[in-house]
């Protein structure tokens, strides 16, 4: 096995740790910023709060304590909305990339429809399904849906043509055909679409709830603690929202690729 | 030999005056025209040319990728329409799958036989090839030269009487190149198939071919066939060598 070349992600993990400090000097330049304006003597405004009141919130004040039940009810929000509409994607998706038929009788429409800004559905949805939990669900399945089909579908249209060739050549049956090529080829690019999907998911999440508010969620917990000017919350809020999507990146890169180690170091 | 014709007289791959054509432009473009040539059970073919003499579409038609064609293509009595299991193919390109590892990549032709049988015929062919120790390591993993060698297992694990080799060596470096044509040829002598190899490589081919096709561009035709009579291992430093190479060349200028 010592000619086998596999050291060539040693030099790029050298780099990755050089970015990571590039990337943070402006988050902390901004920080050291917003520290010495909150402490300037002569602010008592309630709408420059200093960062350690922020961070303190969730734990010490009573409403801040809120956030976890919002923050919880978010995330299965998410859950729920997500899974349906990443399996409904991922299946269009198979079914328009293998069925040039089919793409050509609903492709169309669905290019259409994904040209709409997402956030335009809310009206139209808040009017057919009312203010309540199966609004925000619709709402998040369609933010999975078309990142999801939309890669799927690319994702088997980029299936090298080579490969193709070689199935016909060895005669391959259906069943080996999708399973030994098809989904695999199109994995990839499936889970760029599952990635972008829960992105889009959580940032659909948040909105609708903001959106529409009633009941609990992140994207309330927000909405009210802007009505009460407690800037300290909609701060703790949006730093909730972005650390949910951090982890989302930083969990489906590792595990996405975990699952496609066969592409070596050229992903 | 002698076991291969002691099978009948009937060559066993018969080109009997294919020709192809393109449409360009609603322009016809001929790229083979009145191709004609036997291929016998048990001999190593190559066909070589110029870029442009349609050698790698006359392959594709041998293999069934392409069955609109005129004149007969004729495996045995048979006309051939489409692949099967009689014929493999190396690409130049090794197409392995990146997502299976060398021995499921090789396995890929097995699947409707016995698993037991499966493994064992896998692991035959991969000593074959010389890549036992490499069963579980994916493509990437592998050189240019090894990841070859497994394409050819692959094409080998069907027990194909035909093997096409579409320039199958013509993207490795000389040494591997030079290796290679060795254990190509050793491969031909074990396993007794039918070879079809085609190269722009003349030294390659007369160092491994029985009859060597030499065709010309725009249309591709056949200009001449040039059989080789020397035993291995052939020299290529000798001058019977060197004058064969040298016959060659001056059928493709």
């Amino acid at each position: 096995m010592a000619d086998i070349a596999s050291n060539a992600s040693l030099p790029r993990r050298g780099r990755d740790r050089h970015a990571l400090w590039r990337g943070l000097a402006v988050p902390a330049g901004l920080i050291v910023l917003w520290t010495i304006a909150a402490r300037l003597p002569g602010n008592h405004s309630q709408l420059l709060v200093p960062l350690d009141t922020v961070l303190a919130a969730p734990f010490v004040d009573d409403s801040g304590r809120e956030i976890w039940l919002g923050l919880a009810q978010s995330v299965a929000r998410l859950a729920a909305g997500f899974s349906i509409g990443a399996i409904a994607g991922v299946a269009f998706g198979l079914f328009t990339g293998m069925s040039q038929s089919a793409d050509r009788a609903i492709g169309p429409s669905v290019h259409a429809l994904r040209q709409i800004t997402l956030f335009a559905w809310i009206p139209l949805l808040s009017a057919w399904f009312g203010n309540g939990e199966s609004a925000k669900i619709v709402f998040i399945v369609l933010s999975a849906f078309f990142p999801t089909a939309l890669n799927t579908h690319e994702g088997l249209r980029a299936i090298p043509v080579q490969y193709l060739e070689l199935a016909n050549v060895m005669n391959f049956s259906r069943r080996q055909r999708v399973l030994r090529l098809l989904l695999p080829g199109a994995l990839p690019s499936i889970f760029v679409g599952i990635q972008v999907a829960l992105i889009s998911g959580w940032i659909g999440t948040v909105g609708a709830e903001y959106m529409l508010g009633v009941g609990r969620g992140l994207g309330i917990f927000i909405a009210e603690a802007r009505g009460q000017f407690r800037m300290d919350l909609v701060l703790v809020g949006v730093l909730m929202l972005a650390l949910v999507g951090f982890a989302i990146n930083t969990v489906c890169r590792r595990v996405f690729r975990h699952l496609l180690r066969w592409q070596g170091g050229t992903s | 030999m002698s076991v291969a014709y002691a099978l009948g007289p009937q060559p066993e791959l018969r080109i009997q005056s294919v020709s192809k054509s393109y449409r360009i432009d609603n322009e016809p473009l001929a790229v083979l025209k009145n191709v004609s040539f036997d291929i016998a059970a048990g001999e190593f073919v190559s066909v070589v040319g110029a870029s442009g003499c349609g050698k790698s579409t006359l392959l594709r038609l041998i293999i069934g990728l392409d069955t609109d064609y005129e004149g007969d293509i004729l495996l045995g009595s048979r006309r051939i329409e489409g692949p099967g299991p009689e014929r493999g193919i190396v690409f130049q390109e090794h197409r392995l799958f990146p997502w299976l590892t060398v021995s499921q990549n090789i396995a890929l032709g097995l699947e409707n036989i016995d698993p037991a049988e499966a493994n064992e015929r896998v692991a035959e062919n991969i000593a074959l090839v010389g890549l036992a120790g490499f069963e579980t390591v994916h493509p990437h993993q592998l050189s240019g030269g090894m990841a070859q060698r497994a394409a050819i297992a692959r094409a080998l694990v069907t027990r194909p009487e035909i093997l096409l080799l579409d320039e199958p060596l013509g993207a490795l470096d000389s040494l591997t190149r030079t290796y290679l044509q060795n254990e190509l040829h050793r491969i031909w002598r074990q396993e007794r198939i039918t070879m079809i190899m085609v190269t722009h490589d003349v030294e390659e081919a007369v160092y491994l071919s029985d009859k060597i096709v030499v065709m010309e561009p725009r249309p591709g035709r056949v200009r001449s066939i040039v059989p080789v009579r020397l035993d291995h291992p052939r020299h290529r430093a000798s001058a019977e060598f060197a004058a064969i190479k040298e016959e060659i060349f001056s059928s493709l200028s």
